[in-house]
């Protein structure tokens, strides 16, 4: 469907950019430079370097992406794949009838399924299965030249009647899986057309499957595996006849069906729409893949808060949060979220500093090279740039120092240097943050197993993704959102083997570490919980009272020392200087990037062109007219919800007369409509639009005066043309019935 | 008398046909009818016979009878006469119904009081004649059973008990001539007995010819018609019309018998033949069949069309589907030169258009206009130019104006008329012919327990046709509907269902198979269905009252919680407990909503289509109120009741 | 003959009456057409009557009746039913070796034989005359006895795909020139198949009465396995046998109001049962002695008190299917370790309401949501009553909404709740100007915006955004909204909301929206 792609694929499309854009760049976040004022600090290399780097980030994030969705859907696939091997194996011996398998697959949406069952289907094709269904691989293994399922299938625009979708399933089968290397075809055109079975017969697979069977002497018959692709679509009285028929021929011919659903599992498309007489035939095995808030939060969790795995470029907080938004109020698809990230990314390379962001040679094999870029003078203001934002922190602009300072000692490798050690610390920074996140999730999890009411419970995924971006803002506003003072006061008061149990998770996390961090802090906290575990440990042997004491004392600790903790390693992501070369940082041009709209946007055009022509700004407003397209938007408004173009134009044609007389008959700015006009153009009519403002130049080249005919000519045609535009961008509804007026699509408008 | 004469000639040559007449007549009151059929089912047409000696015969025969009875008892002798001039009734007004059908009614119900009751006290002696009968081999007298009914006559003990005659007649009767049980040796003669009924009422015995009923004058002049383009080589067309079941196609089929091997007879059905095409394609088969006629075995057919040869023609191509065969027809084009060849054959040519008005459908009712054209233009003693005979059978009084002008300008308007069984009586006739049959005609006569079986069997039919409660379900049947097929189905079931344990007919049996064979009665369809669907009939009733006659789902659904909920707060006390309707899941109503569709008791108004969901699909409800309330009435179930009774 | 007759209705469950006529219609040369109607139980009737058929060769007299079984449903088209009914005749399976030929006999190739009503007569013509020829070749038998069978299942469906063929079926007897019977074995009465009446033969009828409780459940008991060993610890041991018989009845008794169809009573039993004994197969494990016997009257008793309550859970969601079986015997097995002699009072209510299919939506983007609810509020309240319903200038006193009290009160032709009937198709303009009143009203994105105009044009930027469109056409894939027109036309695209009272009213919570005041009906 186009219209769906649109969250997926990012939007070609011009936002734009004017002074009413300011409120919405959120005022705690410095906002992203804007391309215009960025090529002139830009080093010569940059662009080519910044590409570069682009593509290996993006590269590995799609690769991690990509994996993550995998293992989302990897349950439910295993699932599957099981109830297909083991179908008709253990029945109930009480039932009268037996019923016809099928597996109804709801993915997110329509593409989710697609994947999931493209998963299916290939784990299904592997003749040595993976190991999690062992018994079976077991029997495979040996004899792996039997496949253990044989696949057909159907799609919904085969199921427009029954003999097509019949015969689409058994040609799945006859004519993808030769027998003894004979060509089935051929074969059947042994007699003539009459007088063997036809193809959409389902005898036909029948005896198929009996040679079949009798080719793979002995081994166990694969199941015949039919899947149905956007199965909402397929015509549901043709299904109806299809498992009915089918189910004729079971167990004889071990069917499955694996449905492909677009839509949810709850409520389920098929007991909606299909009678239970139907549903009685199958036994149905409905499987969903997870929706709502958790695949994001699985995605975030994996790719930029997993301690074991360095991002090289993090998501600062208000990215966190507009990628969170974007999800739960837009488009609840991963992939849409990865498009975004794309986005995000492309622009956060967009700064010329982030040259340095993977590597600190900007490209160059040494130190040397890179320092000798940096001091050519093509260079020089990128390196102001970066001095001023080296030394200048508290001023995180992109303004450059006027006046001139003295370089800093060591030139240009010395600046090298400390970027290199910033990236340093923000890496470890980053790193730490991540660690003390674990620690709060662990510390709340475990509140909430333990039944405590924990802060920003209710929508809790969300509560969670919420400090994500929290955690990344510092310590206070980590402390508001995951109210951490809280989870200190519960820690204080839990009970001596809840806390001991608390103690216990937390030095296994600690203790699992990768290096890096035990080296940075893991290791040197370990100890002291072993301490505390200790205490506890012993401080059974002491008297009641005393134990008592003990344990909430220790307790006590424990909590300060979880608020301070996060305290430190909640650390604001702008502290360190240079912060936006690492992490991303406001992205709301990118919303509007993929999700415009474009109705509004042309309105505001009409209403106040002067907004969108470059050259407003050198004439005087007053004196010019509107272009002829919104001077007609603007009769348009006025009328009733019917227009009668005649009027209309006599309107218009007024307009157009007292602009002129207000005017004279000066050449040049009689000229301006039509330019003006051109300029406004968005449409493909613009060549058209060339020969007409081509045209006038020469008979008012020619002859002073202008006749009037040929004015009002000119006055027809520039009518007609705004019309015509008016109607392609969408305003005109052409009544049937009467010819001379327009119904109107828009009534007054909000004023923008 | 002409009936007599015809119906009792072959008696005389007939030996077991003879002894049928007798050990019959003392309870036949359409004895001779029953006589006749009897050579007529075996030969064709019974031989010219010496007729003086019938009639004599005849009244002996009666006369004895009533000699003997009326030594019995005054009623029964009047009772007696009633039959002589019932007799005479019979013969001479063929077809007066009201007569014929109320008169001998009553008198049935009369003799069967006074016959059953001397019957029934023959349990104590007949028994051991009957096992002398059975022993001897000698063939048992046709005479025993009157002088029994004579000697012992007057037992005043029987008189209270025969006090409802039709109970006796049903319960007793059996037990008492009839052994409830038939011996084993007799068995065999029974289900040969059974195929024999069963073939007869298959296809049964015309009316005897001279009996100048409707089908006989038609048959009449088809015959006439169809000689006249056998030998004579006329063109003729005619239509044989009359209701369903009147006999048409048997009539022509006996009209042809004569001239079988004279002539070609094709037999086209509308039925079969959809299209112009596939009925060319059809002729000219039967053709060849009958004549090896070449120039009809190679008919020009489009087989070099691209898109039907090749292996994948008559495959999933959606043509296919709907039942259009995409093999090689010969193209219509063809058909003009066809039906001209038809008339050049070395024989004349007879063709059958059964369900002629179908053809009127096909396109331009090409095939009609050719055919008539043919035979218009087929004139006599042209040379090398057989005759052609084109008859159409058809059920539609109408059918004249269906055909085009064209077409109805070239058809001779010749119609003949066929008719089915005017009276009741006429139905017991043609029973009586199929069911008193020799069975099986290998195994000889002299066979002692055959002839037991034969007085048994034939005794058995005799009191059968007799009774009044046999009667009264023919009336019910015959009011109904004419058409004598259904009875015949109906006695074939009967017929079906004899066994060892229950050898005979049964008055009350059969009738339960005449209503099992009418279109069973929705009130007991209805009265089997469970708890949700008939809660949701009753719904669907509610939604009637209150106006609309479509509803949904939700609809009957709202109604019912809502019944739900009142009559939990106010229950119907049953006995002790008063418990109110029982609560059922929508789910499982939605279940009984379906099933109902699928009975087709509730009907779709709509295509069912995606937009709408299952549960909004309009339908309308095709149970009359008064099959829903007997219903109700049977389920036992109070709360139904009342809330049925609520919709008024 | 008599007791073939008694066996036969005893192995199938059905009175001998029925057998009896069965056996008369498949063995005489009449009635050459037969209805046997059977809304109950059409799968046993048909096995029946293959039985019957199978056997009468040996049972009846030794007639020789080739037989078919033609599923209507299956032979779709014209030229399957031939093929299938002239195949199974005549017994011949096409095969791989044989080219998937059809049956033909040596001098008319199959070809001529499917390809219409003729030749389909002709094909069945020369079967008749090849069964003739082998039943003259043994002993000593008449032709005559020769015969065939025809038996068609769920004839009705032949109405909608090949109604020009039931008539010549109905007549195959005369048309085809053989001794043919036509049996059709329907589920719906004969006269909601006739194309029309008169045109068709009545058929000779056969109606097959409703199970017996007894009979009923008989043919579910016999389903018992006899093959476990005495010593086995599985459900089917044998010596549990009297025990499954009562276990039965208890079903019976419990779900007989809902339905007495018996695949689903075997179904029900099917599901229960494994749970059902195996508090007494955890008796058996820990029971130190060899033997296993069957529950003391007693504890069958407890037994069956206990898991009274669970059957009728069982119908409420296996007989919808919102449940397979499997999955609800699951769900439902008695906590493992549970013995039947230390069982507790009642069962731990098991967590059906969770598995069983709620109406509750799928989490959905916000707007999504928003969408749904304006759709839900577009296709069941009049249009005219948006004004009203939205306007913005009254408040919500102003709105005078039609007062309750259900239309069913006042006699006559009551009109009908919307949400009865079903939804109204709406144009996508009323759904985009009922979304943009919504998110105006109760969407605090917009409302956080400064000036009341500034949040009217932040709504109007938000209801055109792609995004909505983009939403729309998921929840249309999603089927929680419905397209009636065409999906090529873009202009004047009309829809139909897809979801039920009881989810919008969720949905209004879950957005906490009061979708009462909005709605026309009262609800």
């Amino acid at each position: 469907m186009a219209t769906k792609d649109v969250s997926v694929e990012p939007f070609v499309y011009i936002p734009y950019e004017g002074p009413d854009d300011e409120e919405t760049a959120d005022a705690s976040e410095p906002s992203m430079p804007t391309p215009s004022d960025l090529e002139d600090v830009d080093l010569p290399c940059g662009p080519g370097v910044r590409l570069d780097a682009f593509e290996r980030v993006w590269e590995e994030y799609n690769e991690k992406l990509k994996e993550v969705v995998k293992e989302m859907h990897a349950p439910g696939v295993a699932q599957a794949v099981e109830e297909v091997l083991d179908a008709y194996t253990n029945v109930s011996p009480l039932l009268l009838h037996t019923e016809l398998p099928v597996i109804a697959i709801s993915g997110p949406d329509r593409r989710g399924t697609a994947t999931i069952c493209s998963e299916i289907r290939t784990s299904l094709c592997s003749t040595t299965a993976e190991g999690d269904i062992d018994e079976e691989d077991a029997m495979h293994v040996d004899n792996s030249n039997t496949p253990r399922a044989l696949i057909s299938s159907v799609g919904a625009s085969d199921c427009v009647n029954l003999a097509s979708a019949m015969k689409a399933l058994i040609a799945g089968f006859t004519s993808n899986y030769p027998i003894r290397d004979e060509d089935f075809a051929q074969l059947r055109r042994k007699g003539t057309a009459g007088s063997s079975l036809v193809t959409y017969d389902i005898n036909l697979l029948d005896a198929w499957f009996a040679e079949y069977k009798e080719a793979a002497e002995g081994q166990t018959p694969p199941k015949l595996v039919v899947f149905i692709n956007e199965f909402e679509d397929a015509e549901p009285s043709v299904i109806q006849d299809l498992f009915y028929i089918c189910s004729l021929h079971i167990p004889r011919l071990p069917l499955v069906f694996v449905l492909a659903l677009s839509s949810p599992k709850q409520p389920s498309y098929l007991h909606a729409v299909y009678p239970r007489t139907t549903l009685a035939l199958l036994q149905l095995k409905r499987i969903a893949s997870s929706v709502g808030s958790d695949p994001l939060q699985a995605l975030l969790l994996k790719v930029f808060y997993d301690p074991s795995y360095e991002p090289p470029v993090h998501l600062g907080p208000a990215t966190v949060d507009f990628l969170v938004e974007q999800y739960t109020k837009n488009s609840g698809s991963i992939e849409a979220i990865a498009g975004l990230l794309k986005l995000v990314l492309l622009q956060h390379f967009m700064n010329p500093l982030t040259a340095f962001t993977v590597d600190d040679f900007l490209g160059e094999e040494s130190m040397e090279d890179a320092s000798q870029l940096l001091s050519e003078d093509t260079s020089r203001p990128f390196l102001r740039l970066l001095v001023g934002r080296l030394y200048h922190p508290q001023k995180s602009t992109l303004l450059l120092p006027k006046k001139k300072r003295a370089w800093p000692i060591g030139g240009p490798q010395d600046v090298i240097e400390t970027v290199r050690g910033l990236r340093r610390d923000v890496l470890k920074e980053a790193r730490l943050r991540r660690l003390a996140f674990r620690v709060f999730l662990l510390v709340r999890d475990f509140m909430l197993r333990k039944g405590f009411k924990t802060a920003s419970d209710g929508k809790e995924g969300i509560g969670f993704l919420g400090m994500m971006s929290a955690c990344l803002r510092g310590g206070s506003a980590a402390a508001k959102e995951g109210n951490l003072s809280y989870l200190a006061k519960m820690t204080r008061k839990l009970s001596k083997d809840h806390l001991k149990e608390l103690l216990q998770d937390l030095y296994q996390l600690f203790f699992n570490q990768p290096r890096v961090i035990r080296e940075d802090k893991a290791d040197a906290i370990t100890p002291v919980i072993a301490k505390w575990m200790a205490r506890l440990d012993s401080s059974g042997t002491s008297s009641d009272i005393a134990e008592d004491l003990d344990h909430t004392t220790i307790g006590r600790e424990v909590g300060d020392w979880l608020l301070e903790f996060f305290d430190e390693l909640f650390q604001a992501y702008t502290e360190t200087n240079l912060w936006d070369i690492w992490y991303t940082g406001n992205p709301v041009a990118i919303s509007e990037l993929t999700n415009p709209a474009p109705r509004v946007n042309v309105i505001g055009a009409l209403l106040n062109p002067g907004r969108y022509l470059e050259h407003t700004s050198s004439e005087d407003h007053e004196k010019q007219s509107l272009p002829d397209t919104s001077l007609l938007f603007q009769r348009y408004l006025e009328s009733g919800r019917m227009l009668n173009v005649h009027d209309w134009y006599e309107s218009f044609a007024g307009a157009l007369e007292a602009d002129r007389s207000a005017r004279g008959s000066d050449k040049p700015s009689k000229e301006t409509p039509s330019r003006r006009g051109r300029a406004l153009e968005t449409t493909p009519r613009r060549r058209k639009g060339r020969g007409r403002g081509a045209s006038p130049d020469d008979p008012e080249g020619s002859d002073e005066e202008m006749d009037d005919d040929a004015w009002k000519m000119e006055m027809h045609v520039r009518f007609l043309r705004g019309v015509q535009e008016l109607d392609f961008m969408g305003f005109l509804k052409h009544t049937k019935r009467k010819a001379e007026h327009v119904l109107k699509t828009v009534y007054e408008p909000p004023e923008y | 008398m002409p009936k007599r004469k015809a119906v009792d000639a072959p008696a005389q040559v007939q030996g077991p046909a003879k002894r049928v007449t007798r050990s019959t007549g003392a309870l036949s009151t359409t004895q001779p009818v029953a006589n006749a059929t009897s050579p007529t089912k075996r030969r064709g047409r019974p031989p010219g016979l010496p007729a003086n000696t019938v009639p004599k015969f005849a009244k002996a025969n009666t006369r004895n009878r009533s000699n003997t009875i009326s030594s019995s008892k005054e009623n029964e002798r009047l009772d007696d006469e009633e039959e002589e001039d019932d007799d005479e009734l019979n013969i001479a007004s063929e077809v007066e119904k009201p007569v014929g059908s109320a008169r001998p009614s009553q008198k049935v119900v009369q003799d069967s009081i006074i016959v059953a009751a001397p019957r029934r006290s023959r349990l104590a002696t007949q028994q051991p004649t009957v096992k002398s009968s059975k022993s001897s081999t000698q063939p048992s007298h046709p005479r025993t059973a009157p002088p029994e009914t004579s000697d012992e006559v007057d037992t005043p003990s029987e008189l209270p008990e025969v006090a409802s005659p039709s109970k006796t007649a049903l319960g007793k009767r059996p037990q008492i001539v009839l052994p409830k049980i038939i011996p084993s040796k007799l068995a065999d003669h029974l289900s040969s007995q059974k195929q024999a009924c069963l073939a007869a009422l298959h296809d049964p015995p015309l009316a005897p010819d001279d009996e100048d009923v409707v089908n006989n004058l038609a048959l009449k002049q088809l015959t006439d018609l169809m000689r006249g383009t056998v030998e004579r080589g006329e063109g003729n067309s005619c239509l044989v019309l009359g209701p369903a079941g009147s006999g048409k196609t048997r009539i022509f089929e006996k009209a042809v018998s004569n001239f079988s091997g004279k002539s070609v007879v094709i037999r086209l059905s509308g039925f079969v033949q959809h299209n112009d095409r596939l009925a060319m394609r059809e002729i000219a088969r039967q053709v060849v069949e009958q004549t090896g006629n070449d120039k009809f075995s190679s008919l020009p057919s489009d087989d070099e069309n691209p898109f039907l040869d090749d292996t994948n023609a008559g495959e999933a191509s959606t043509s296919d589907v709907d039942g259009q065969i995409s093999i090689a027809l010969p193209p219509a084009s063809h058909l003009p030169s066809l039906i001209a060849q038809l008339s050049s054959l070395s024989l004349p040519v007879i063709l059958l258009l059964d369900g002629f008005h179908l053809f009127t459908g096909h396109a331009r009712q090409a095939l009609l206009y050719c055919l008539l054209d043919a035979v218009q233009s087929c004139r006599v003693g042209a040379e090398g130019q057989k005759g052609l005979a084109v008859v159409g059978l058809t059920s539609r009084v109408d059918v004249i104006n269906l055909l085009e002008k064209r077409v109805k300008s070239r058809f001779s308007h010749r119609i003949l008329r066929t008719a089915g069984m005017a009276s009741i009586d006429e139905w017991k006739c043609m029973l009586r012919r199929c069911l008193i049959t020799e069975g099986d005609k290998q195994d000889d006569h002299r066979d002692s327990s055959s002839q037991e079986w034969r007085k048994l069997w034939d005794y058995s039919i005799e009191r059968f046709l007799d009774d009044k409660a046999t009667s009264d379900g023919f009336k019910d049947l015959f009011g109904l509907t004419k058409d004598v097929r259904l009875l015949l189905k109906s006695m074939s079931g009967a017929i079906g269902s004899l066994s060892p344990s229950s050898p005979f007919l049964d008055p009350s049996r059969v009738r339960s198979y005449l209503s099992s064979q009418r279109c069973s009665s929705r009130a007991d369809i209805l009265s089997k269905l469970n708890y949700p669907l008939i809660s949701m009939l009753i719904a669907a009733e509610h939604v009637r009252i209150s106006g609309h006659d479509a509803f949904t789902f939700e609809q009957l659904y709202e109604l019912f919680r809502i019944q739900v909920r009142m009559s939990s707060a106010a229950p119907v006390a049953m006995g002790a407990s008063a418990l109110g309707m029982v609560n059922v899941s929508r789910g499982i109503l939605m279940g009984g909503f379906e099933q109902l569709a699928q009975m087709g008791l509730f009907v779709p108004t709509m295509a069912p289509s995606v937009g709408v969901a299952k549960q909004f699909v309009k339908h309308r409800c095709n149970v009359e109120r008064e099959d829903l309330r007997i219903a109700v009435g049977n389920t036992q179930q109070t709360n139904l009741k009342k809330w049925l009774s609520k919709a008024q | 003959m008599n007791d073939y007759t008694t066996q036969v209705a005893d192995d199938f469950c059905c009175d001998e009456e029925l057998v009896q006529q069965v056996i008369s219609l498949t063995t005489s040369p009449t009635p050459s057409f037969a209805y046997v109607y059977d809304a109950q139980t059409p799968e046993n009737t048909r096995n029946m009557l293959q039985c019957v058929l199978a056997r009468s060769t040996s049972a009846c007299g030794g007639m020789n009746i080739a037989y078919a079984f033609i599923n209507c449903v299956a032979c779709f088209s014209q030229r399957l039913l031939f093929d299938t009914t002239l195949n199974t005749l005549m017994k011949h399976r096409s095969t791989w070796n044989n080219g998937f030929g059809l049956w033909e006999d040596g001098a008319l190739e199959a070809g001529n034989w499917n390809d219409s009503l003729d030749g389909f007569f002709r094909g069945l013509n020369s079967c008749y005359a090849m069964l003739l020829k082998g039943g003259a070749a043994d002993d000593r038998r008449p032709p005559v006895s020769t015969k065939i069978v025809l038996v068609f299942e769920r004839p009705e469906k032949l109405k909608e795909t090949l109604p020009g063929i039931v008539m010549p079926l109905a007549r195959l007897h005369e048309m085809a020139k053989a001794n043919i019977t036509t049996i059709f074995l329907g589920e719906t009465e004969w006269e909601n198949i006739t194309p029309h009446a008169g045109t068709l033969p009545d058929p000779h009828r056969i109606t097959v009465q409703t199970l017996s409780k007894e009979a009923l459940m008989r043919m579910i008991t016999k389903k018992f396995p006899d093959t476990y060993p005495e010593t086995s610890l599985s459900p089917y041991n044998p010596t549990l046998k009297t025990l499954f018989a009562h276990f039965v009845e208890t079903v019976y008794n419990v779900c007989s109001p809902f339905t007495v169809e018996p695949k689903e009573l075997a179904y029900l039993v099917a599901a229960r049962w494994p749970g059902f004994v195996s508090p007494l197969l955890e008796d058996w494990k820990h029971q130190n002695s060899e033997e296993l016997q069957g529950p003391s009257e007693e504890s069958r008793i407890r037994l069956i008190k206990l898991f009274m309550p669970s059957l009728s859970n069982a119908v409420e969601s296996l007989y919808p299917r919102l449940l397979s079986a499997k999955e609800w015997s699951n769900t439902n097995t008695p906590p493992n370790g549970m013995r039947l002699s230390r069982a507790a009072a009642k069962l731990p209510q098991a967590s059906t309401t969770s598995s069983v299919i709620t109406d509750e939506l799928p989490e959905l983007p916000k707007i999504s949501n928003f969408i749904l609810l304006a759709s839900f509020l577009a296709s069941h309240n009049p249009a005219k009553t948006d004004a009203r319903m939205f306007g913005r200038n009254m408040d919500d006193k102003k709105r005078k909404r039609k007062k309750g009290g259900s239309p069913r009160k006042q006699g006559g032709s009551a009109k009908v709740s919307q949400l009865l009937q079903g939804p109204m198709t709406f144009p996508y303009d009323r759904l985009i100007a009922i979304l943009g009143a919504l998110l105006l009203e109760y969407d605090d994105g917009a409302r956080q915006s400064l000036s009341f105009s500034g949040s009217i044009l932040n709504v109007e930027s938000e209801v055109f955004r792609i995004q909505t469109n983009a939403l729309i056409q998921d929840l249309m894939s999603k089927h929680l909204l419905h397209r009636t027109t065409a999906p090529e036309r873009f202009d004047s695209m009309q829809f139909k909301c897809g979801i039920t009272q009881e989810q919008g009213l969720a949905l209004a919570r879950r957005l906490g929206i009061p979708l009462a005041e909005l709605m026309w009906d009262p609800m």
